[in-house]
């Protein structure tokens, strides 16, 4: 046994790979939706996180984003994201309308612009349907996780 | 006075013979030689700095350093090889989390009773442990300049090192896996100024300023000061 374990340790230490990313496909097949009044024109900014990252102590946070998509309005909604397997888990997708088209949600003196967030706790799996609700004004997804 | 024509030819005669024998005792003088002279009269105070400073000891002379410091420390022997080639083998270390193992070849570009320059080219493998590991290959060209002074030799080592990374990337797609493989570089360039200064004829140390810059441009370098302990040239091996 101590031999296998200094085998390991040598080629452990010898070899070559440096990042090992594992990356899980997920197409996601779902519909954003604005409740009235709120301003529902201009383009969706979709944000897609991890709900935890690994980490020891106070390296420990949630929310990782690891993809981001923009689309020109709100509705249908068929993206394909690469799920990274081995720096957290958990699935959260945030999203605003950009109303006023700055890029930015909710600039100091524009107007509120809604967002809205969704956790889809069967991920990963390379289907999954969600419902994204864009009814908070001006909150980032900090303040609406957990 | 005459001198008789006999007489005369005995003279010239006597006279050759007092040229060739000269002749003969001062060829034997140059062949005299054949034991080894004194080592004083033929090593230099300087002999081990100027080899493991300067690079590129005599044949079959072999040098050995052991350098500590901070950030770098280092283990390394010199094996002279003749032809002005020298067989290089070091093993450094950045605070015991960097390794690099490396095997070479130096070669002595210009020689001087006060100067040693000296070209090394340096291949092995580089591991880092811990959040930033990294291992590869990695390769080093490096020169070295010593100035000989008697028993105070500064120096100047200058190097570029690469490493070559390998990052792989498996992606789980839902027909099945796929693996794709990337590479980048790190580089760091190096620079050491010190100075050496030579106890005996085989035993000296130095004390230098290291600036190795890891991974440049994108990060920032630390300077370092090491002491190292040099022992050699011991020949005949």
């Amino acid at each position: 046994m101590p031999r296998f374990a200094l085998a390991a340790l040598l080629l452990s230490a010898m070899g070559c790979i440096n990042q090992d990313a594992h990356l899980y496909e997920i197409n996601l097949h779902g519909t954003v939706t604005v409740p009235p009044p709120l301003a529902s024109s201009g383009a969706l900014h979709l944000a897609f996180y991890l709900a935890n990252r690994a980490g020891e102590g106070g390296l420990a946070h949630p929310l990782e984003l690891f993809e981001r998509r923009v689309l020109p309005v709100v509705g249908m909604v068929d993206e394909q994201v690469l799920y990274p397997l081995d720096i957290g888990d958990g699935l959260v997708i945030y999203g605003y309308v950009d109303s006023d088209g700055d890029g930015t949600l909710c600039a100091r003196g524009a107007a509120p612009e809604p967002a809205g967030l969704t956790v889809l706790a069967s991920a990963p799996q390379h289907e999954l349907q969600f419902q994204l609700r864009l009814d908070q004004l001006c909150k980032g997804p900090e303040a609406l996780f957990p | 006075m005459s001198i008789a024509p006999y007489r005369t030819g005995a003279l010239v005669a006597a006279l050759l013979v007092l040229q060739v024998g000269g002749g003969a005792h001062a060829q034997s003088a140059l062949d005299a030689p054949t034991l080894p002279p004194a080592v004083s009269e033929v090593t230099p105070i300087h002999a081990v700095l100027a080899d493991m400073l300067g690079g590129t000891p005599q044949a079959r002379h072999l040098g050995i350093t052991v350098q500590g410091g901070w950030p770098w420390s280092l283990l390394r022997a010199n094996l002279g090889l003749g032809y002005r080639l020298t067989l290089i083998a070091d093993v450094e270390t950045a605070l015991g989390r960097r390794f690099r193992p490396t095997v070479g070849l130096g070669v002595r570009l210009a020689t001087h009773h006060r100067v040693r320059l000296s070209g090394e080219l340096l291949l092995g493998w580089l591991v880092q442990t811990g959040v930033t590991g990294r291992r590869g290959p990695t390769g080093e060209l490096r020169l070295r300049l010593a100035l000989l002074l008697g028993r105070a030799v500064p120096y100047l080592v200058l190097g570029t090192r690469h490493t070559l990374l390998a990052d792989r990337t498996v992606f789980e797609r839902a027909a099945g896996s796929e693996t794709s493989w990337s590479f980048r570089q790190e580089w760091t360039p190096w620079a050491t100024l010190g100075l050496g200064i030579a106890v005996t004829r085989n035993f000296g140390f130095d004390v230098g300023a290291d600036y190795g810059w890891v991974d440049a441009p994108q990060t920032i370098a630390l300077p370092g000061v090491h002491l190292g302990l040099h022992f050699g040239p011991r020949g005949g091996l």
